[in-house]
């Protein structure tokens, strides 16, 4: 980020949320109606539904520097598409699975089970979510976790 | 055939009818009660998940909403229906608002939610789901006019001020009361409060002390901002050469009068008898009520505005009323009070003793020599003669009696004042009548009375009084002040009896106060019997709005011009209304009294007067203190906005069961052709088949119908030629976003990005002119991309649980014309960002920008659509292995091989069953399948934004 901002762009881990465009997509907006406050280090991006997400996108996230990084779902029996939930917790296992051998905590990753609307759930649990990855950020032995991908590259 | 449905109530069910009607081709009419479509009162689960559909109903072209509305007339049968619609004022302009809550945050109304809650809302509010309410425009509660502000004959907003001092806004209270009527501290001391003899609470515990709130507003906060919303009012009006209005005195009347016709523009002279300007405010009311300084500083505020008063100048003799006119004067005002002591008509009122009320508070006032004995004695019950005895108690008496003939309460004096004169020694006789007055050596030596008693019978709305037989006495007395009335001077008509018509004051119309002779006016005391100063105010503004229009040669017409409103009457019957203790105005102390004319009324402190006015009860709901008015940006309010009816003529009608139908004035529950929806929520067969039924008798009948689909345009992007183009614009939203991002800062910033073509600021992206100048700046930088972060999420054609609509309504603004093939790219930085760290601006704006920069890198990698529906994967023909993955995971079957013109097997989607849910993209082993709104490559690119390595 450039100079003239990133005088105000703080340390805090950064951390990505996919989320689904349905219940938990309408559980951030009703965060926002609401006002309930979360920390500002949680960027979203939005998926159609969280099948849409691929094992390639959370590994990407960690590479580019992501300190943690969570899904943001919707009930599996609410899914709008049946069975795009259960779709991302196959992968969200299989994603912890490969961190850990990367040497990235699975504690990194998240999911996060939102009801439509619920923005109370979303502001709590992602405030959780970053207390996390701020308790494993200051273990000395969990710095440096991102370089672990381009390492196992080259 | 263009005959419609209309739909009436029934709840959600109402509307899923209203759209597959509409969905089938037929034109319907949707009318909900409330402010916006129904659907429920919270933002439950069931409301969410209803809301698309909403949307979806609230955005067809066949679908004509009416919200506010009921249902006034019905006749006819089926097929032939004529109804009428009524439809209540909402007060704000739904299409402009875009309800930004900026008026909400400063109305200082509370009122009881119609939900029968304890819940309170503002009297401007969102209607029942907030946000996500269809649609979402505020809407102001106000039932009428409350009875305080009803029943000011000068048509000052008393609830307006009321409710605005209860907030604290004390300033605005005093614009609001100088908006329509001077003398605010005056009036605050003196008046006889029509306002607070009408007000509800006083019917609970005590009125609200609505005076001592308007004392406590006026002299403590300067007049100087109404002062200059006047002058800025009269900009670029010419002053004429000559003043063209003549006014004869300069008491409240007068100045009242002066002073709307300077607002208005018009010049004018005024002309008054004594040295000082005032009237009976100057030499009448004594100092311990008024202090000096205190009227000195409304006559100045009045003064000010560019009148000229020209003192010492009595109209008669040497200047008569024809001069005046042979000077120029087109029209002149008669505002010369009552000035002339009406005598008692007994024996001995010529002894050297006896003197008028009305004299002896003019030589105190104006610091004339004059004598008073030990015994004093005053005749009368009203302002006069009270004001006459506490004068007298202060200059060293040793006795004062006031002796009336009535009751205590028949006194037409304020009743404070009875109060404070009794406190201060004064004593009271009460129906008790004079018959002489007593003398010796042409000195008075005391008073004869009568006791009286009451008869039958009235006059002037009073009890007859007769004298009891036998009951007379006597009381000693050195100076008898008689204060039985006043009634105006007409020496200066010289005996015409044209303007009087034989009465003893100027007969004239009391809505226009025009006399029956043309261009001359009369107002106040002078055109009434002596009455309370705010009448005489309300007079002279009625004659300022009568003068100017005879001034512009328009009719002065017989309407009222200060229209009579009914006030609202709350029904106390069926609510509880905790009393709350009332503010007691603080007093001098009684022996700090005596000797001196020192203010006796302290006034209220700043928490006083708030913990009063919040006694309010909001009788009206809105208190028109216009604080909306003043706020809105957008100019949407309109507090003048009446009762809409619209006439229609339809096949069907589909109502709730628990609407009410009128016909022919009979109550009907079933009749053929109207279609009662029995369940309003959960369950939509019922709505669904009553659709089909109608669609299909209307069908018969020759109506065409052909699904008419309104989705928002997908962008339709043509391949963008060369390299993009692209330009990013961030709304403020009235301040919603604004007031926590600094807007500048991350314009800025952007400027100084490479590959940026265009970067502009817009106040509200969602309304007329913030498209419109968005698609201006598009076309004249020749864009091929546009990024804009506002509240708007998607540029595609799915409604789903989050979207709202304002955000629809912003969409297809943006892309109506030709625009369509402009690639947006929405980024909501309202709800997502601002909102939600609005405590932490910095950290807020910094976030801002890398959803912005995640927004541009997504709009640089977007792909050319080949078909609306921008989540539709697409098949990379050439890529498919024919694996089959895609088949076993998608979730509507919408898959399926097919073999291409190649004869190779490839998968092919049926693009009506997919829902773009995206599960087989992901799982693609070959990278065919891709959706190009979520692409990976846009996916990837906006990780890469929003991520920096460290
Ligand atoms: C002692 C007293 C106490 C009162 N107390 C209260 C109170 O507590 N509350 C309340 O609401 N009301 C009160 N009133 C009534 C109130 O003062 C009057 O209603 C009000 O002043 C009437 O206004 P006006 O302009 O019609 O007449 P005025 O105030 O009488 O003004 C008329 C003006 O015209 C001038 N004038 C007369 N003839 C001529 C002429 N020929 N040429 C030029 N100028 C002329 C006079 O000098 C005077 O200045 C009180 C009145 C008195 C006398
Ligand atoms: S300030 Fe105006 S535009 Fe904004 S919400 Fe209020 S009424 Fe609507
Ligand atoms: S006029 Fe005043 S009370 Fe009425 S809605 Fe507007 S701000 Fe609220």
């Amino acid at each position: 980020m450039a100079k003239k901002i990133s005088k105000y762009t703080s340390s805090a881990p950064q951390i990505v949320g996919f989320v689904c465009n349905w219940s938990a997509y309408s559980g951030v907006e009703m965060a926002g109606v609401e006002k309930i406050e979360y920390p500002a280090n949680i960027k979203l991006v939005r998926l159609p539904c969280l099948g849409r997400l691929h094992l390639g996108h959370i590994l990407n996230s960690f590479e580019l520097g992501a300190g943690g990084v969570v899904l943001l779902g919707c009930p599996p029996d609410d899914c709008h598409y049946e069975s795009g939930t259960e779709k991302a917790k196959e992968v969200l296992a299989q994603a912890k699975e490969i961190i850990n051998l990367l040497g990235i905590d699975p504690l990194r990753l998240g999911f996060i089970e939102v009801p439509i609307g619920r923005g109370d759930i979303v502001a709590s649990q992602l405030t959780a979510f970053v207390k996390q990855i701020e308790v494993l950020e200051s273990h000395p032995k969990q710095k440096g976790h991102a370089p672990v991908l381009s390492g196992g590259k080259k | 055939m263009s005959k419609g449905v209309l739909v009436k109530g029934g709840g959600r069910a109402g509307v899923k009818a209203a759209l597959e009607l509409a969905e089938r081709g037929v034109k319907v009419a949707l009318v909900a009660e409330a402010g916006a479509l129904p659907n429920g009162h919270d933002n439950s689960y069931e409301a969410l998940r209803f809301t698309p559909l909403l949307l979806r109903a609230a955005h067809h072209p066949n679908i004509n909403v009416i919200t506010n509305a009921s249902l006034e007339r019905l006749h006819g049968e089926k097929g032939d229906f004529k109804v009428r619609i009524i439809q209540h004022p909402r007060f704000v302009d739904a299409a402009a608002c875009v309800s930004c809550g900026k008026c909400e945050i400063e109305c200082p109304v509370n009122v009881v939610s119609l939900t029968g809650s304890d819940e309170k809302h503002k009297a401007i509010h969102l209607p029942l789901l907030g946000l996500k309410s269809v649609p979402a425009a505020y809407c102001i509660e106000k039932s009428g006019v409350s009875p305080c502000a009803a029943a000011c004959p000068a048509g000052v907003n008393s609830h307006g001020y009321v409710a605005l001092i209860a907030q604290g806004k004390f300033k605005e209270a005093l614009d609001l009361i100088t908006e329509s009527a001077p003398f605010p501290r005056v009036l605050g001391r003196v008046c006889n409060r029509p306002c607070e003899a009408n007000c509800t609470r006083g019917k609970i515990d005590r009125a609200i002390a609505i005076c001592a709130l308007k004392r406590f507003v006026a002299d403590n906060n300067s007049t100087e901002v109404s002062l200059k919303r006047t002058h800025d009012n009269r900009k670029g009006r010419v002053k004429p050469a000559q003043p063209r209005v003549a006014i004869i005195g300069a008491g409240p009347a007068g100045l009242s009068a002066a002073r709307d016709l300077a607002r208005m523009g018009h010049h004018c002279t005024v002309f008054e008898a004594l040295p000082m300007p005032g009237g009976m405010i100057t030499v009448g009311m004594p100092r311990f009520r008024l202090p000096r300084e205190v009227r000195q500083a409304d006559i100045e505020d009045i003064v000010r505005l560019g009148i000229e008063i020209r003192t010492s100048t009595p109209i008669g003799k040497d200047l008569t009323m024809d001069d005046l006119k042979k000077q120029g004067y087109e029209a002149i005002l008669i505002a010369v009070g009552a000035h002339k002591n009406q005598k008692l008509g007994i024996p001995g009122e010529g002894l050297s003793g006896v003197v008028d009320g009305v004299s002896l508070l003019r030589a105190v006032n104006l610091k004339q020599p004059f004598t008073i004995g030990s015994r004093v004695i005053a005749i009368g019950g009203g302002n006069v003669a009270i004001d006459s005895a506490r004068v007298a108690s202060r200059l060293g008496t040793k006795e004062v009696s006031i002796f009336y003939r009535r009751t205590r309460a028949e006194m037409p004096a304020n009743d404070e004042e009875v109060t404070e004169a009794e406190q201060e020694g004064v004593k009271l006789e009460f129906m008790v009548s004079p018959t002489r007055i007593i003398g010796q050596d042409g000195k008075v030596t005391g008073v004869a009375f009568h006791r009286m008693q009451v008869t039958d019978g009235e006059s002037e709305g009073r009890r007859h009084t007769v004298p009891i037989e036998g009951s007379e006495f006597t009381v000693e007395a050195d100076t008898v002040i008689v204060a039985v009335g006043q009634r105006p001077d007409f020496s200066f008509l010289e005996g015409d009896t044209t303007l009087t018509e034989g009465k003893r004051h100027i007969v004239v119309d009391q809505s226009t106060m025009a006399t029956r002779v043309p261009g001359i006016f009369a107002a106040g005391d002078a055109a009434y019997d002596s009455g309370p100063m705010i009448n005489a105010i309300g007079m002279g503004r009625r004659a300022a709005i009568s003068i100017d229009k005879y001034l512009r040669g328009e009719p002065v017409a017989k309407e009222p011009v200060h229209a009579r409103v009914t006030p609202v009457e709350v029904n106390l019957n069926n609510i509880y209304i905790p009393s709350i203790e009332p503010q007691e105005m603080p007093f001098l102390p009684m022996k700090e009294r005596r000797g001196n004319f020192e203010e006796v009324e302290l006034g209220f402190t700043p928490e006083m007067a708030m913990r009063e006015a919040q006694r309010c009860l909001n009788c009206s709901g809105c208190s028109q203190c216009l604080e909306c008015v003043r706020t809105c940006e957008l100019d949407a309010l309109d507090h003048s906005q009446t009762a809409q009816r619209y006439d229609f003529e339809v096949a069907a009608i589909i109502a709730g069961k628990d609407t009410v139908i009128i016909h022919d004035s009979e109550l009907i529950t079933t009749r053929h052709g109207i279609h009662l929806l029995s369940s309003s929520d959960a369950d939509f067969t019922e709505a669904s088949s009553i659709a089909a039924e109608i669609t299909e008798e209307l069908t018969k009948h020759g109506i065409e119908s052909k699904p008419l689909l309104k989705e928002i345009q997908a962008p339709a992007i043509a391949s963008p030629t060369g390299k993009p183009r692209l330009g990013i614009f961030v709304c403020g939203c009235g301040g919603n976003i604004s007031d926590v991002v600094s807007i500048t800062k991350v314009l800025g910033y952007l400027r100084n990005l490479p590959a940026i073509a265009y970067v502009s600021g817009i106040a509200y992206a969602c309304t007329d002119e913030g498209s419109a100048d968005i698609k201006y700046a598009v076309k004249k930088n020749n864009l091929s991309h546009a990024v804009l972060a506002a509240c708007s999420c998607c540029n595609f054609d799915q409604i789903c649980f989050s979207c709202a609509d304002r955000r629809i309504l912003c969409k297809t603004k943006l892309m109506e014309g030709d625009f369509n093939s402009t690639y947006y790219e929405f980024i909501n930085i309202r709800e997502h960002c601002v909102w939600v760290h609005r405590n932490n601006p910095e950290e807020a704006t910094a976030k801002a920008l890398s959803l912005i920069q995640a927004g541009i890198a997504r709009a640089a990698n977007c792909h050319i659509m080949t078909n609306g529906r921008a989540v539709i994967p697409v098949i990379a023909e050439t890529k498919c292995r024919a694996c089959g993955t895609c088949i076993t995971v998608c979730p509507f079957e919408a898959i399926v091989l097919k073999e291409n013109r190649n004869g190779s097997s490839v998968s092919k989607i049926d693009e009506s069953l997919c829902r773009g849910c995206g599960i087989c993209v992901a799982r693609c082993p070959s990278g065919a399948l891709q959706q190009l709104e979520f692409s990976d490559t846009m996916i990837n690119a906006s990780l890469a934004a929003i991520l920096t390595k460290k």
